[in-house]
């Protein structure tokens, strides 16, 4: 896949940058390529969301720059580079050992099982804070009550004191926020941090999350399946179908001038409130088993737009003249319609 | 004919995974030795107990006065015709370790199907029906478990009388709250899963789900609990036999043996040794077994000990060749 | 005003075709924290007061957050639930009161499909015995051939290759399987599938499938769907009319387009804000300040102050001493529970 495409101008060190990673995980059914040579870079201070479906490796890569591959899975190829300097290998196993909890945290998914039920919201706070930057009791639990009221809890000094089962699904994730942040993260992975919540409070948490990112300088990678999600955080977005990157460019253009057919497919499939059409487009079929993937590209069985070329993988290319890059051989304006009414199938007695 | 009992045809019942290829389980299995080595053992001791008979050189009761307390055949005073010696009463050692085999296996298996169904039986019912039903049915476990087991034992082998078969009703009778706790557990907790939610939409009845839906998936827990149980049984039924409460004369039991010969021990270690090897042996057979069951029916654990295993040979052939 | 839970429909200026559903004033209680250890358990009302008609052929979509008691609504109409209060009648015949044997006849013709096709589908059974299970039960399969055959129809009308007949639902994806699961469902021809939250678990690009494949089912079937959802995004592509519930009580009903283009009930609005709009072209300003979730402790009847008047931007004084019955807009198909509608 050759060297990593910028995203931006050519700017100071990305803070955190993929080269051609791979991650297998050794099955009783035989190996499955998890990630097959991912390649992105996140410069200071910048969003980057990684779009997929389920098993297209979002969420591996995410486990794999925090350190939390296990067996089956393992890294297999490539390097994870902090601020240009390698996490793999065992000098970078140390430096990630320090930089992990500290510089780099991150937010899951489901809050309740990231929070241990028998410890106080402030009992986690004045944990995090003594162990990473050796804060008095004192300090921490004063600390701890500024972030919490930073991340938009009121009352915080009363929520201190209750335990996660006494706190909202909302009021959670904005606990292990404060939590995320409380070492003054230089980057925040967020794995789907609000698929678990209600439609109100995720409008809620992405506006906080972006709220921080501006105060804060944060770095975040943003895990998602959601567009709607990434149109309102983030600025870069990396696209990613059966273990690999098909598309990155700029959120704003990705919607509109999307080259990947699996990325326009997407766009068009995210239903919106203005769209009143009776039909939704779907991509027909699912995609592939990465216990044996295809040599071509992954997407060319559900492609619209699929030519002989495809049977060769496509690497990552800048698209031309613009921003971004995508992995097809036939890129352009795609039309996707609506999947048509089929022919009225056999009576149904 | 009624909706629920149409009957089952042959090609709607679902195969059992772990059953379906036994070249793959043992291949499995041959990858952790101490593992293979327990079952192989388990299948030996089987296979003794069936073939008892045929494979011992002498009638287990037979008495010999002349023969006394003859030693194992490659001692100095052993004799060739007694490979693992004579018992005090000039019985052969090795026949009545062969046919000690039988009862031991005998009464662990019997009691533990028995004790086994009705634990089931009544887990499934409290765990299913919840509400009064389940109240009453885990008081009276609890009453069970209260109760000293051996002490119930002993007083209920005193009231009947001992035999095989009285043993085996007793040991029953005080080991079959486990099971009941075990399938309560998992039943109240399945039935929140949406399968079985789904199920009762679709309007099957209480026993067409216990049975179809519920108990399949009870069987990888149920079979290790039921092996390292089996263990206990043998333990128990040795203990039992040795204080002349379980198998009679002439029948043999391992435990009988030991308490046979627990009075010559000083000048005989052979008649109580063997038998107690033999208990020892088959009770660390089945926990090592047991315990590649229970990480081979739970698929995750299953996929870690198939990594771990690749890394080793990875890590093998590497410094092989390095 | 017209007050809505009236005799069925008598208002309605033509005449409109019996209901196949007919739901009048239904309440579900729940048990709540006991008061004392050795008390009775308080009871914690979940569902007030809900009244609504199902036309044959039509789909309710039915949308609240958690907590709404969005799915308990299908629940009780599955008669799965004791009612606290109210009377459902489905196809002309009074439901509420059904002895168990009835219930399970009932299955026949209220069908469900569930949120998670990965948990809903037993693993150790093959397709063929899960989607023959329904027929089974209710005596319709006059052999294992018959059901054979059965399954493999029915699988070709929910467009899954029948040589898939004897996989077991591991080798599936999840929109594959929420297939099996319609498939099941369909087996027995039910009038009413209550689908709750049917592709919330699926990925974005199978999601069409599904409600693409549920819409050509009712075309050809003319099925009568209940459809829950938790957001508003994907409901307005099958629904024919949306009931929007919040904290155990329906805010507003009617049909998608008056719903989207001119929401009545302040928290319809929220609800459409809150929304992420995936197109930076047409996005909108922030949503306005959402409402605290509801916690199950707050669910205690708490006297009679409309339950969204915490968080509305539009409370009044009246908001807070009584709170507003769903009723129908004057001369439009549409009810709402609010008094500065």
């Amino acid at each position: 896949m050759g060297s990593p495409i910028a995203m931006t101008r050519p700017d100071p060190t990305p803070i955190l940058e993929l080269r051609n990673l791979e991650v297998c995980f050794d099955t009783r059914a035989g190996i499955v390529r998890g990630l097959r040579g991912v390649s992105f870079a996140l410069e200071p201070g910048k969003t980057l969301a990684l779009v997929g479906e389920s098993g297209s490796g979002k969420s591996v890569t995410a486990s794999a720059v925090m350190g939390l591959i296990q067996l089956p899975g393992a890294i297999t190829g490539g390097d994870i580079l902090w601020k240009g300097e390698s996490l793999l290998g065992r000098a970078g196993a140390r430096r990630a050992a320090r930089l992990r909890g500290k510089q780099m945290s991150m937010v899951f998914q489901d809050p309740m099982t990231s929070l241990d039920p028998l410890m106080s919201i402030g009992a986690h706070l004045v944990e995090v804070q003594r162990r990473h930057l050796g804060l008095s009791r004192r300090a921490a639990a004063a600390r701890g009550a500024e972030l919490l009221d930073a991340v938009g809890i009121t009352d915080p000094a009363r929520r201190m004191g209750q335990h996660p089962h006494e706190l909202s699904g909302g009021m959670r994730q904005r606990v292990m926020i404060a939590l995320a942040i409380a070492c003054e993260p230089e980057l925040l992975i967020a794995d789907e941090p609000t698929t678990a919540l209600d439609v109100t409070i995720q409008a809620q948490v992405l506006d906080l999350l972006a709220d921080l990112q501006r105060d804060m300088g944060l770095s975040i990678l943003l895990i998602t399946h959601d567009l709607g999600v990434v149109a309102g955080l983030c600025e870069e977005v990396a696209v990613m179908y059966a273990g690999e990157i098909v598309e990155t460019g700029a959120a704003d253009d990705l919607f509109g001038r999307a080259r990947h057919p699996y990325t326009q497919g997407l766009v068009r499939a995210t239903p919106r409130l203005t769209d009143r059409s009776e039909r939704l487009v779907s991509i027909d079929g699912a995609p592939p088993g990465l216990l044996d993937p295809p040599s071509g590209c992954a997407f060319a069985p559900r492609c619209p737009q699929t030519t002989g070329a495809c049977a060769a993988r496509p690497p990552l290319r800048a698209a031309p003249g613009g921003h971004g890059a995508h992995a097809c051989w036939n890129a352009r304006p795609a039309a996707w319609e609506p999947a048509a009414r089929p022919v009225q199938k056999a009576s149904f007695a | 004919m009624s909706a629920t009992d149409f009957p089952r045809p042959a090609a709607l019942r679902p195969r059992p995974a772990m059953l379906a290829a036994p070249a793959g389980f043992l291949a499995e299995l041959w990858k952790d030795k101490a593992a293979f080595a327990g079952f192989a053992f388990l299948i030996l001791v089987v296979l003794v107990a069936i073939f008892a008979p045929v494979l011992a050189p002498h009638d287990p009761a037979a008495q010999s006065v002349l023969s006394r307390l003859t030693p194992p055949a490659w001692t100095e005073r052993g004799s060739a015709a007694h490979l693992l010696g004579t018992d005090m009463l000039g019985r052969d050692v090795f026949s009545r370790l062969l046919h000690g085999a039988r009862a031991s296996l005998m009464v662990g298996v019997s009691v533990v199907l028995l004790a086994g169904s009705a634990g089931v039986a009544l887990g499934l019912v409290a765990g299913y029906r919840g509400g009064r039903t389940d109240t009453v049915i885990m008081r009276v476990v609890d009453v069970f478990v209260a109760f000293p087991g051996l002490l119930l034992t002993l007083l209920l082998v005193a009231m009947i009388g001992p035999s095989t078969s009285t043993m085996i009703v007793v040991l029953a009778f005080s080991n079959w709250m486990i099971y009941t706790r075990l399938v309560r557990g998992i039943v109240l907790s399945m039935r929140a899963t949406p399968f079985i939610e789904a199920a009762e939409v679709l309007g099957c009845g209480p026993g067409r789900i216990l049975r179809l839906h519920i108990l399949p998936n009870l069987i990888p827990p149920l079979l290790t609990l039921a092996i390292l149980e089996f263990t206990n049984i043998l333990l128990a039924e040795a203990a039992l036999s040795f204080l002349g409460l379980g198998v009679q004369p002439p029948d043999t039991s391992w435990g009988l043996d030991i308490a046979n010969g627990k009075n010559y021990m000083l000048i005989a270690w052979w008649p109580i040794t063997f038998p107690g090897l033999a208990i020892a042996a088959t009770v660390l057979s089945v926990n090592l077994f047991a315990s590649w069951l229970r990480v081979t029916t739970d698929p995750a654990e299953r996929e870690k000990r198939h990594a771990r295993g690749r890394a080793r040979a990875l890590r093998r052939t590497s410094s092989e060749n390095g | 005003m017209t007050r809505f839970p009236g005799p069925i429909r008598a208002q309605d200026p033509a005449p409109a075709p019996l209901p196949l559903l007919s739901v009048r004033g239904l309440a579900v209680d729940f048990d709540g924290p006991r008061s004392r250890i050795w008390g009775p358990p308080s009871r914690v009302r979940v569902l007030e007061d809900i009244s609504f008609d199902l036309a044959p052929g039509e789909t309710l979509g039915l949308v609240g957050e958690s907590g709404s008691g969005k799915s308990t609504l299908g629940r009780a109409v599955l008669r799965r639930l004791p009612l606290a209060d109210g009377r459902i009648v489905f196809d002309g015949r009074d439901i509420t009161h059904l002895p168990l044997a009835e219930r399970r006849a009932l299955s026949r013709d209220i069908q469900m499909v569930f949120q998670d096709p990965y948990t809903s589908l037993n693993p150790r059974m093959t397709v063929l015995e899960l989607i023959a299970e329904p027929l089974i039960v209710h005596g319709l399969a006059p052999g294992p051939e018959a059901a054979r055959d059965r399954v493999a129809e029915l699988l070709r009308l929910v467009n899954l290759p029948p040589e898939n007949i004897d996989r077991f639902p591991h080798g599936f994806s999840g929109g594959q399987r929420q297939r099996i699961g319609i498939a099941r469902a369909l087996a027995l021809r039910p009038k009413l599938i209550i689908a709750d939250e049917p592709v919330s678990a699926l990925d974005v690009s199978v999601r069409a499938q599904v409600v693409n494949l549920m819409q050509d089912l009712q075309q050809e079937l003319g099925i009568s769907y209940l459809f829950v959802a938790h957001d508003l995004s994907i409901v307005r592509h099958i629904s024919h009319r949306i009931a929007i519930l919040h904290r155990g009580r329906m805010v507003e009903m009617a049909d998608c387009d008056t719903l989207y283009d001119s929401p009545a009930h302040p928290y319809t609005s929220t609800l459409l804000q809150a929304v992420p709009e995936p197109d930076p072209r047409h996005r909108r300003g922030t949503p306005t300040a959402p409402p605290p979730a509801p916690r199950m402790a707050d669910l205690v009847m708490e006297g009679g102050a409309c339950r969204y008047c915490r968080s509305c931007p539009k409370v009044a004084d009246r908001c807070h001493a009584e709170a507003p019955a769903l009723a129908r807009q004057p001369g439009r198909d549409r009810w709402v529970a609010c008094w500065e509608a």
